[in-house]
């Protein structure tokens, strides 16, 4: 039995079209960016624009390649979070994709970006994953209200593990039998 | 009384030697060999001629092609028309991106004239040297003519 091997991508969808200081009332910079999404999105919507996006870019045989396995498999409006499952060979191809997407998938969508965060391939670890980022921003905000200029939670939330190099993105290793052809990719923030 | 013979060289010359070392490394493009066909809805009227190829139809051609296969990186894909000569064509691409290209260019449907022909540009030879796929083209005709 051939086992097929999947990535989870935890993706993270951050706003662009707010001015900092602009918001009504107490909010930090960091809560504008990512603010929470209009209640209309919904996983076919954003599955949808991931397929086309990736027939644009890499035609029939790319769409051929990711279709089967492309699964939206968390939604988290408020938090602007989702995560994707897709298989291991062709999980380039979706993050090229969300790279060149620039907005909401609606008619008219607001302008935003589609950030990937982590990497991993079993599901548990980016649920972990998502949940310490929600509790360090949550730390990071607060913090920035308070006026702190430097924020620690801001550092980890950005840099993630590896403090040297300044990646925010870690690729997880805790698959269950480790393949020549994974990458140890960090990257940068 | 012999004198004793003097200590015998340590270093005794080779029995085998290299005369010469050329590296091949990988060859930057891959070259194929493309032959246009026109197919026509009338099962009778299938025939060869066609009007004499033009580059600017197969720079068409390989275009939508590639990028009804392999989108807009397949569209990225540097083609280089070497020669086009009656039905032949001869192309040049990236190594690297050579068996995306035979992919598209067999995949590809052919491209609709008017009245209901379609041209089809069939992939006759590729490889990584163009010398062998000229040989092979003169070794066939060696023998058909």
């Amino acid at each position: 039995m051939v086992r097929l091997k999947d990535r989870y991508l935890l993706v993270n969808i951050v706003y662009t079209d707010v001015q900092p200081g602009q918001a009504k009332g107490p909010v930090s910079d960091l809560m504008l960016y990512n603010q929470p999404t209009t209640g209309e999105l919904r996983p076919q919507h954003l599955l949808k624009a991931i397929r086309s996006e990736v027939n644009a870019l890499f035609g029939d045989c790319g769409s051929g390649a990711v279709d089967r396995s492309l699964q939206v498999k968390y939604l988290s409006q408020a938090t602007s979070t989702f995560i994707l499952r897709i298989s291991r060979d062709h999980y380039r191809l979706v993050w090229a994709a969300l790279s060149f997407m620039h907005k909401l998938p609606f008619k008219d969508g607001r302008p935003c970006v589609y950030r990937v965060v982590r990497v991993s391939g079993t599901i548990r670890k980016v649920e972990e994953e998502a949940v310490r980022r929600a509790k360090l921003f949550i730390l990071a905000a607060k913090e920035e209200m308070a006026g702190k200029p430097s924020s620690g939670a801001l550092d980890a939330l950005l840099r993630g593990k590896d403090q040297g190099r300044g990646l925010a993105m870690v690729v997880d290793q805790d698959v269950d039998d480790l393949e020549d052809d994974d990458l140890e990719m960090e990257v940068g923030g | 009384m012999t004198t004793t013979a003097q200590p015998t060289p340590t270093t005794k010359p080779p029995k085998t030697q290299d005369l010469a070392t050329l590296t091949i490394k990988p060859p930057p493009f891959a070259y194929a060999h493309l032959t246009a066909t026109t197919t026509s809805p009338d099962p009778d009227e299938t025939s060869m001629s066609l009007d004499p190829l033009d580059a600017l139809q197969v720079r068409a051609y390989c275009n939508s092609a590639l990028r009804q296969f392999l989108g807009d990186t397949g569209a990225a894909i540097p083609v280089d028309i070497l020669s086009v000569q009656a039905s032949d064509v001869w192309v040049r691409v990236p190594r690297t991106d050579l068996s995306g290209f035979s992919a598209s260019l067999t995949a590809y449907s052919g491209l609709a004239q008017g009245g209901g022909t379609t041209t089809v540009l069939r992939l006759r030879a590729c490889g990584d040297w163009l010398g062998s796929l000229l040989g092979r083209v003169e070794q066939q005709e060696l023998w058909a003519s």
